[in-house]
């Protein structure tokens, strides 16, 4: 009778013939990292939700950018993109895939942070921030404009000057100058005409200049209070 | 496109006339952002131009762990009410803690239940066809399967939580077949 032949090292144990790894998170997550934005968004609408998390991980930080510069707030931008993502997964089936995914994630990101502004607790906020800015005139010379050079110190500029903005002017402004994004991909974001978009960008800046001559009077060479 | 100083400062008017077309707005841009002198000129032409190009706030990995925690939250809850029957779930006044607590042990118990029914489908060694299982679906990767027990090649990708990783144990022979099914993020 032949003997049973012994295992050699090359011989498979067992179980890993019969185990088959079926599905991993990890290595999922993996894949969906090659994927583009669109390829993500479509991939979540299947209902793929390592896709949506992937989509999710890869645009927070430019939503809360967005969302920090219109509320003028971190916390209040984190609730936002909060919101905002919980909002892209309600709506997935009606994303139009003609059209680029930033620009229905900053339409979402938008019109949220618009509301949010308008809300009684961003408006209390906002006032809040006026008077301090009013506080602070006297206390401020003109060695502040030197110093806000540094783009932290600019963003808290904003924050200051950007509250007397209503939220559509706002959010033209941040996207057009900040997010330096072109008219007709704002109008597109706003769903409003091109005109509509310099109009907001034109009040905005012209809002902006005298909240800054307010604090510092003769910035723009010729003050507000002269001009008049 | 480079521009020299006096270029661009003579496009400034233009700049804030919305007259320039991308590409000379962004060689604007590029020149203001290199050139601190006509920086300084023009944000006293332009306030945007003070703000513009201005870097974006930072965001930390511990505040996207966060929202993505938060949007997590949401969905199951969301994914729970319309599980309960599209009904919004209710917070009782003056009790919202229990409320809380209450509905975020329902939220558990339905992504739980979510993610046990095709595995218990499995066990009773019910073949996976499309009527089975949701779509879509992944497909396996792994050492190759004995041909004599069932495919197990695909398996849903709809169902939250995430962090699920699954194996599929038979020894191919009439025995009983196990599935194996790690989930990090369930927290018993």
């Amino acid at each position: 009778m032949k003997e049973k032949e012994p295992p050699t090292p090359g011989d498979a144990p067992p179980y890993k013939q019969l185990m088959e790894l079926v599905y991993s998170a990890d290595r999922r997550r993996e894949e969906t990292r090659q994927l583009t934005d669109q390829e993500l968004a479509l991939a979540a609408r299947r209902g793929d939700a390592v896709a949506f998390e992937t989509l999710v991980v890869r645009k927070t930080p430019a939503v809360v950018a967005v969302a920090r510069r219109i509320l003028g707030d971190r916390e209040d931008a984190r609730d936002v993109a909060q919101m905002v993502f919980l909002r892209v997964w309600e709506q997935l089936d009606r994303y139009d895939e003609a059209y680029s995914f930033n620009t229905w994630l900053y339409r979402i990101s938008t019109n949220l942070a618009i509301d949010f502004l308008r809300s009684s607790r961003s408006r209390e906020k906002a006032h809040g921030a006026s008077l301090q800015l009013v506080r602070r005139r006297e206390e401020n010379s003109g060695a502040e404009t030197t110093r806000a050079t540094e783009d932290g110190q600019i963003g808290r500029l904003f924050d200051r000057v950007s509250g007397r903005l209503s939220g559509k002017q706002k959010a033209v402004f941040v996207l057009r100058e900040m997010e330096d994004r072109d008219t007709s991909e704002i109008a597109q974001i706003l769903r409003c005409g091109e005109s509509t978009v310099r109009n907001h960008l034109f009040n905005a800046r012209r809002i902006l200049r005298r909240e800054i001559e307010k604090i510092h009077p003769g910035f723009f060479g010729v003050s507000e209070k002269e001009k008049a | 496109m480079s521009l020299s100083c006096a270029q661009a400062l003579g496009r400034l008017h233009d700049y804030a006339a919305e007259a320039l077309d991308s590409g000379e707005r962004r060689a604007l841009r590029d020149h203001l952002a290199a050139c601190g002198d006509c920086r300084e000129s023009a944000i006293h032409a332009d306030p945007g131009l003070l703000f513009a190009g201005s870097a974006a706030p930072e965001t930390s990995d511990e505040d996207v762990a966060r929202i993505l925690a938060g949007v997590r939250a949401g969905i199951a809850w969301r994914q729970a009410e319309r599980k309960l029957g599209n009904r919004p779930v209710r917070r009782s006044p003056g009790k919202g803690g229990h409320a809380r607590r209450r509905l975020a042990a329902t939220a558990a118990a339905v992504v739980a239940l979510s993610l046990l029914v095709p595995a218990s489908t499995l066990r009773r060694g019910e073949p996976r066809t499309a009527s089975t299982l949701a779509a879509p679906r992944v497909r396996a990767e792994g050492p190759v399967v004995p041909a004599a027990r069932p495919a197990a090649s695909e398996v849903p990708t709809s169902k939250f939580p995430t962090d699920a990783t699954i194996y599929d144990w038979s020894s191919g022979a009439g025995e009983p077949r196990v599935v194996w099914i790690v989930d990090r993020s369930l927290d018993i």
